[in-house]
């Protein structure tokens, strides 16, 4: 018999969990503003939230830290996502009843969440996804629990118990803009991503149909993912400038220097290389085999790609889409600097400004958009996959 | 049904088929066989237009395959290769149908066809039709290769190595399946392999190549007793003349054998030795007539009863059965140290039996040294 001893079931990832989880009873909650630009003072969790509120978390983390040492059955896996969860709606609920408290009355006073509230949302991640990943449960039932934090904030949202935290109330001063700009973001990614997908599946299939053609284009799609997104958006405006200048033709089609054109080439430029790979990967991971069976049995050009190509390709075809299109939400919060537009205006005001509350209020939608599309692009990725060729969930 | 006249392909600066004339005839099973290189799968595609000729013309039924539009001469021809090339993305019904599916059959008479393919190749349709391709094994994906090329019912059959990558225990399975479903469905088969052994169990007639040039177009039994040149006879390996005795079936070369019953063998128990002449082995069969044991001849001369005691035996080890071929014949015979062993059916009961004098024999005649 083996003694296994104490530590032989440790999950680590649990164990993380726990420890960062500890830091929101040791760091400072939020911070109250009495004015946007006013120096925050911290509030610790006791104050902001009460001695009932402190037992909860500490009891939520102490039990997260003990259940590291048990065994990863099922029964464990949900207590540890449950506290988890619990973990995060605490924090939050806690945030936004005391934040309302603590402004209560005052115009322009307001809260920013601070390490503590932080540390515990990335510790509560961290312990639903570590037990999640491993559960054996169906893409749908991962993708409601994954759903349940974003439901609670909106809901809180909604019922305006967050109203007194900082990014809100940048939003609510905003709001008309805020809208515009989420267009002009959507529109700049999509008009990127649609024109790279046009030219990248025709150049991924050069690349794999033609020998001469494949090392080129790789070289020029690989090179341009290596220039900081920064630079290539500095970069487009020089010749673009000049064109306009030299051209009238282009200035009345409102090409400049700056703004939309340069954005969106550059954009399209960085969407290029998923899009040209997965093009190139659709076509090679088809057999020779398989097409010269398909010849064999009298198909037709047409055919073959009706029956045979088509549906093996277009699923990694539309995976290479979406990796572009969450990477291009991405990127085009950057094309604000050369005054395209877009949520990165927010970012970018904010940073000019030294209030890291309207960057987060321009972040958050940012990352909450490249979540959304990528998750159902995956969706419509998985309906689109004929069922003998799936694999791992994506 | 295929006739070959003076093709000659070029690939490259080679010479891959090399002016070669040879016809095929209905319903029989060519196998085209030689070393890698010899341009065996070339002539092959040269049939299906996959490949066309550089000079030559190949003949279908009486016509130039040239003057068929590809795609509608490759509908009429099934198409089986070694790697299987089955489609990842569809069931195994999708693809058994897909030929039907080409030539425009409606739903209802397509997938009928496709459940009677699986029930011929032995796979159950309720299990399989759903499954995908990677959820097959190697043999099982081979079966469902073949069931997809007879789909639309095509008299000819082009099968290049199609159990090359199929292990070696599957692969006989594979072989004996396929000689027995062609015995019923009577396509002409053109075969390509590398394999002695496969041709010589499935071919009528075997085509030797070696860089692209016919060296012996015969019967399998003609092709190991006189190998036209030294090539061929180093092909073919110094144990030709064993693997000659796989072209012979039993059924065909069986003499009668004496049965008695377990109370006649008491009396023949009996019988003295005589001069020592020649007695036959009495097979001992029961009431059914299903073989139980034996009476063996003494061999020695100097002993006074002409048999031995009576020995037991289990029909399944010693007999043979009528389609098994005489190779198999001889093991058995070489395994129980015997003279003959019994043809029996499936019943046990004893129909003849093969003697090792008469296998000597058929193997002096016809082999050349």
């Amino acid at each position: 018999m083996i003694d296994r001893g104490l530590g032989a079931d440790l999950e680590k990832t649990t164990l993380l969990g726990a420890v960062l989880a500890t830091v929101t009873l040791l760091r400072p909650l939020f911070a109250f503003k009495e004015n946007r630009v006013a120096l925050g003072e911290p509030v610790m969790l006791p104050e902001a939230g009460g001695v009932w509120v402190t037992g909860v978390i500490a009891g939520l983390v102490l039990a997260a830290g003990l259940l590291s040492f048990a065994p990863q059955v099922n029964r464990v896996r949900w207590a540890k996502i449950s506290i988890g969860m619990l973990l995060f709606a605490t924090l939050v609920i806690t945030l936004g009843l005391s934040g309302s408290q603590a402004v209560a009355g005052m115009e322009f006073a307001r809260i920013t969440p601070s390490t503590g509230f932080w540390v515990g949302v990335l510790a509560s991640f961290v312990l639903v996804q570590g037990s999640l990943h491993s559960a054996p449960v169906s893409h749908l039932v991962r993708s409601v629990v994954v759903l349940i934090p974003f439901l609670i904030v909106l809901i809180l949202l909604a019922a305006g118990v967050l109203d007194s935290l900082a990014p809100v109330q940048e939003y609510y001063t905003r709001e008309s803009r805020f809208v515009s700009e989420l267009g002009a973001h959507l529109w700049l990614s999509g008009v990127a991503v649609l024109a790279a997908s046009m030219t990248g599946v025709p150049l991924g299939i050069l690349a794999y149909r033609r020998r001469m053609a494949e090392r080129p284009v790789f070289a020029a799609v690989n090179g341009i993912q290596t220039i900081p997104s920064l630079a290539l958006f500095g970069l487009m405006i020089a010749p673009l400038a000049y064109l306009s200048r030299e051209f009238p033709v282009l200035r009345s089609l409102g090409i400049r220097g700056i703004g939309n054109a340069p954005a969106l080439i550059a954009l399209t430029l960085y969407a290029l290389l998923p899009v040209v790979r997965n093009a190139y990967t659709s076509l090679a991971v088809i057999r020779g085999s398989v097409i010269d069976a398909g010849k064999g049995m009298g198909m037709s050009r047409a055919q073959m790609l009706r029956f045979v190509e088509v549906p093996i390709a277009v699923p990694i075809i539309l995976s290479g889409v979406r990796v572009s299109t969450v990477q291009a939400i991405g990127n085009t919060a950057v094309a604000a600097l050369i005054g395209a537009g877009g949520l990165g205006t927010f970012v970018f005001q904010g940073l000019g400004q030294g209030a890291p509350d309207l960057v987060v209020m321009g972040v958050i939608p940012i990352v909450l958009l490249s979540v959304f599309v990528d998750r159902s692009l995956a969706v419509v990725i998985r309906v689109l996959t004929p069922r003998g060729l799936k694999g791992a969930p994506s | 049904m295929i006739e070959f006249r003076n093709v000659v392909k070029h690939y490259g600066g080679q010479t891959a088929v090399d002016s070669v004339s040879f016809s095929i005839a209905r319903a029989e099973v060519c196998v085209l066989i030689g070393p890698s290189g010899c341009g065996k799968t070339t002539t092959l595609k040269l049939i299906n237009r996959m490949l066309e000729p550089s000079s030559g013309e190949v003949l279908l039924d009486g016509y130039p395959v040239a003057s068929f539009e590809p795609e509608e001469l490759r509908r009429g021809i099934g198409y089986v290769i070694q790697s299987v090339g089955l489609f990842p993305h569809m069931s195994v019904a999708e693809n058994v149908g897909i030929v039907p599916r080409l030539v425009k059959w409606e739903r209802s008479r397509r997938e009928r066809r496709t459940d009677e393919l699986l029930d011929l190749i032995g796979l159950d349709p309720a299990q399989y039709r759903r499954k995908y391709p990677s959820e097959l094994s190697g043999g099982e994906a081979q079966r469902v290769g073949v069931a997809r090329a007879l789909a639309a019912d095509p008299p000819v059959l082009l099968m290049d190595e199609p159990f090359g990558a199929v292990d070696p225990l599957n692969r006989e399975t594979l072989q004996l399946e396929f000689a027995a479903l062609q015995r019923k469905l009577r396509k002409t088969v053109v075969f390509v392999t590398h394999d002695l052994d496969e041709a010589i169990r499935l071919a009528d007639h075997v085509v030797i190549m070696r860089e692209g040039r016919i060296l012996q177009h015969d019967q399998p039994a003609q092709v190991l007793a006189s190998p036209a040149n030294e090539f061929v006879r180093q092909f073919v390996g110094v144990d030709r003349a064993l693997k000659r005795l796989a072209c012979f079936e039993v059924g065909d070369h069986m003499k009668r054998a004496e049965t008695i019953t377990r109370e006649e063998s008491r009396n023949r128990l009996n019988e003295p030795n005589g001069d020592g002449g020649y007695h036959p082995i009495l097979w001992v069969t029961n009431r059914d007539q299903a073989l139980v044991g034996m009476l063996e001849p003494e061999l020695n001369r100097r002993s006074p009863l002409a048999y031995r005691p009576y020995v037991e035996l289990h029909p399944a080890e010693v007999g043979v059965r009528p389609a098994a071929s005489l190779r198999e014949a001889l093991s058995r015979i070489l395994g129980q140290g015997l003279r003959a062993v019994p043809v029996i059916n499936d019943e046990g009961r004893v129909l003849g039996e093969v003697r090792l004098s008469d296998i000597e024999e058929l193997n002096q005649t016809g082999i050349t040294r």
